[in-house]
């Protein structure tokens, strides 16, 4: 039975490290941007040109309005979801926007 | 799984189906629901009726069964001589075994979507699925059952002057068979699965494209026809073919446990 | 000839022992390799028919990079561990229910093996119908597929118990509770366990279809998906991480358990030979 157990923990502690990872990169993202109001607008720039997965994932979080480029911009996005969203390691960075 | 049943009891067997019908029936009239949710057992009956009646159902059947004794055919006999080739040296086969339970882990189902683009809707997908299935469990099987004749069947033989094609009839060959016999039911109700899925996605008739079509028109009655001509012919075929060969070889031979 | 087919004796073998085993099988992988790669060029199709095993790691770092092949694999595993979960403990319960009343057992029976008989990859167009796509579809169809090997083998090994142990405990004043509990489900383990591989093999193709059929996200969705975007590498990255996913499972999980069951109660049957 190790071997189970220990199978179990490395994931329990990759799960672990990853939400611990997520939740710094986020603090760091958004550390300029503080405070957060209630429902904001942003813009979410990627490494790369958003894919169908990363557009559904930003519609979870917001109204997605635009995608130019590298960029996101999104609406009506609550502390919370941004938070999520930041912590992201694929995001790179996340600026105010002034909305359209 | 198999409870002897006493000989007074086996009408105790059906009540649960009368309940099941029964409850069917009720059901329309004490719950309101949209019908497309489950039709009628009328609806279900009166498509059966008909789909017997013009044929559709035996067609559908057919295609289904030839397709998958085809992917069974074509699986096995390119799994057995390739697995007895790769398993006659010992460091051959310790080399390929990874790769192989690799490849069996993998069998069937998730080459559906390559089919689709190597070969199209048709025989030709849902026939590779299947003979992949069954090629990837009786290649591993091959393999694995060569491997694990016991060294002393070896040297009784060869004390007895037996050697290379005698060799392979009567100590190899057999030796592989009793392990492709054992993972026989296993790698068929796999096969099956793999028929009735690639059906589903990539076929142009048989069981699992008719069932599977159905839901585009929400036509709920042939969803459950073609769910229950699925169970009752899995049965069959496992009832009268596949526990059959089993209890006939490996059971016989006094390999399963029983 | 006839050398070929001699066991090589152990004093002679290259590499002999475990590290021997395992070397060999990396080099069986190498030349598996190899060979794709090698071959591209020979069958000259575009990458997508065909990729090469460099398209392929490519792709897969694509996918990393981008965070759609963690999410996708995580989201898979989930829904596999509900089913698996939600499946062995329905199966179980069940089990014990029907393996403790004999009539129950012979009454319910043949429905349950004429419901088995419908596999799992059948009822998915009904689920779809009445569920809709996603999580609780593709679970609810895994809950289906190990619920019942699970319930078999609960059920033979609830009525197989020892009736020495049944007597000795109910002797000693055992409560029913206990003699479940100390005789009854401990005899039943070694065939639930294994009921549960089987189911999970099942499950885990089961997994694949149900995302490919009903998902947006997922391995089974990755494979489909590849294909459908013109990017077969993706598919065949998908394809090799639901090779190496179940290996894992079954190597660090499934065997390990039942290697522990059947060691401590001492039977000799076990899924490979079953399976």
């Amino acid at each position: 039975m190790r071997i189970p157990v220990a199978a179990a923990s490395v994931i329990a502690a990759v799960l672990a490290g990853w939400w611990l990872a997520a939740h710094f990169a986020a603090e760091r993202k958004l550390a300029s941007l503080q405070p957060l109001p209630g429902r904001g607008s942003y813009s979410i720039t990627l490494d790369f040109a958003p894919e169908r997965f990363h557009q559904q994932r930003m519609q979870e979080a917001g109204r997605l309005v635009e995608v130019r480029d590298r960029t996101v911009y999104l609406m009506d996005v609550t502390p919370k979801s941004l938070h999520a969203i930041a912590g992201e390691y694929w995001v790179d960075k996340v600026a105010r926007w002034e909305g359209k | 799984m198999n409870i002897p049943p006493p000989k007074a009891a086996t009408w105790l067997g059906t009540l649960p189906f009368i309940l099941v019908i029964a409850a069917w029936w009720l059901l329309p009239r004490i719950v309101q629901y949209p019908a497309y949710m489950l039709p009628p057992i009328s609806a279900v009956l009166d498509f059966a009726w008909e789909s017997i009646r013009d044929g559709t159902l035996l067609k559908n059947v057919l295609w289904s069964l030839g397709r998958l004794f085809a992917g069974f055919v074509i699986g096995m006999a390119l799994a057995v001589p390739l697995g007895l080739a790769i398993a006659l040296n010992r460091h051959v086969a310790e080399t390929f075994r990874p790769v192989l339970s690799f490849l069996q882990a993998i069998a069937g189902i998730a080459w559906v979507p390559l089919t689709l683009i190597w070969f199209g809707i048709g025989n030709g997908s849902v026939i590779f699925v299947i003979a992949n299935t069954i090629f990837f469990a009786s290649l591993y099987n091959t393999v694995t059952g060569v491997q694990s004749i016991p060294t002393p069947l070896y040297r009784a033989v060869r004390s007895h002057g037996g050697s290379g094609f005698a060799l392979l009839t009567n100590l190899i060959l057999p030796g592989a068979l009793v392990q492709l016999l054992l993972g026989m039911r296993t790698s068929m109700a796999y096969g099956w699965r793999a028929l009735v899925a690639s059906e589903m996605i990539a076929g142009s008739n048989g069981l699992g494209f008719m069932t599977m079509e159905a839901v585009q028109w929400q036509r709920t009655d042939v969803i459950i026809l073609g769910m229950i001509v699925i169970g009752i012919l899995w049965m069959l075929l496992d009832r009268l073919v596949f526990t059959a060969i089993e209890r006939r070889t490996v059971g016989r031979w006094g390999l399963l446990q029983r | 000839m006839t050398s070929l087919v001699l066991p090589v004796p152990p004093s002679r073998r290259l590499f002999a022992g475990r590290w021997g085993k395992v070397l060999r099988g990396a080099s069986g992988v190498l030349l598996l390799l190899a060979a794709w790669q090698v071959s591209v060029p020979l069958v000259g199709l575009s990458a997508y028919f065909y990729p090469a095993p460099s398209d392929v790691v490519a792709s897969f770092a694509d996918l990393m990079r981008k965070g759609i092949l963690p999410v996708y694999f995580a989201d898979s595993m989930v829904r596999y561990g509900a089913g698996l979960l939600a499946g062995a403990l329905l199966g179980v319960a069940m089990g014990v229910l029907i393996g403790l009343h004999r009539t129950v057992a012979i009454t319910l029976s043949p429905l349950l093996k004429f419901l088995f008989a419908i596999v799992e990859v059948a009822w998915i167009p009904i689920f779809v119908v009445w569920f809709g796509y996603g999580f609780k579809t593709i679970v609810l169809a895994l809950v289906y597929v190990v619920f019942f090997p699970v319930l078999y083998n609960t059920l033979l090994g609830v009525r197989t118990a020892p009736q020495i142990l049944v007597n000795a405990l109910r002797s000693l004043g055992a409560s029913r509770l206990q003699v479940l509990r100390y005789a009854i489900l401990p005899s039943a383990l070694p065939g639930i366990i294994t009921g549960l591989r089987v189911g999970a093999g099942f499950a885990f193709r089961g997994l694949v279809f149900a995302e490919i059929v009903a998902a947006k996200t997922g391995i089974g969705y990755l494979i489909f998906e590849g294909t459908q975007t013109q990017q077969t590498a993706r598919t065949i990255v998908g394809m090799i991480v639901m090779g190496l996913t179940w290996l894992a499972i079954d190597l660090c999980f499934l065997r390990p358990v039942e290697r522990a069951t059947i060691q401590r109660w001492g039977l000799t049957v076990d899924a490979e030979q079953r399976a």
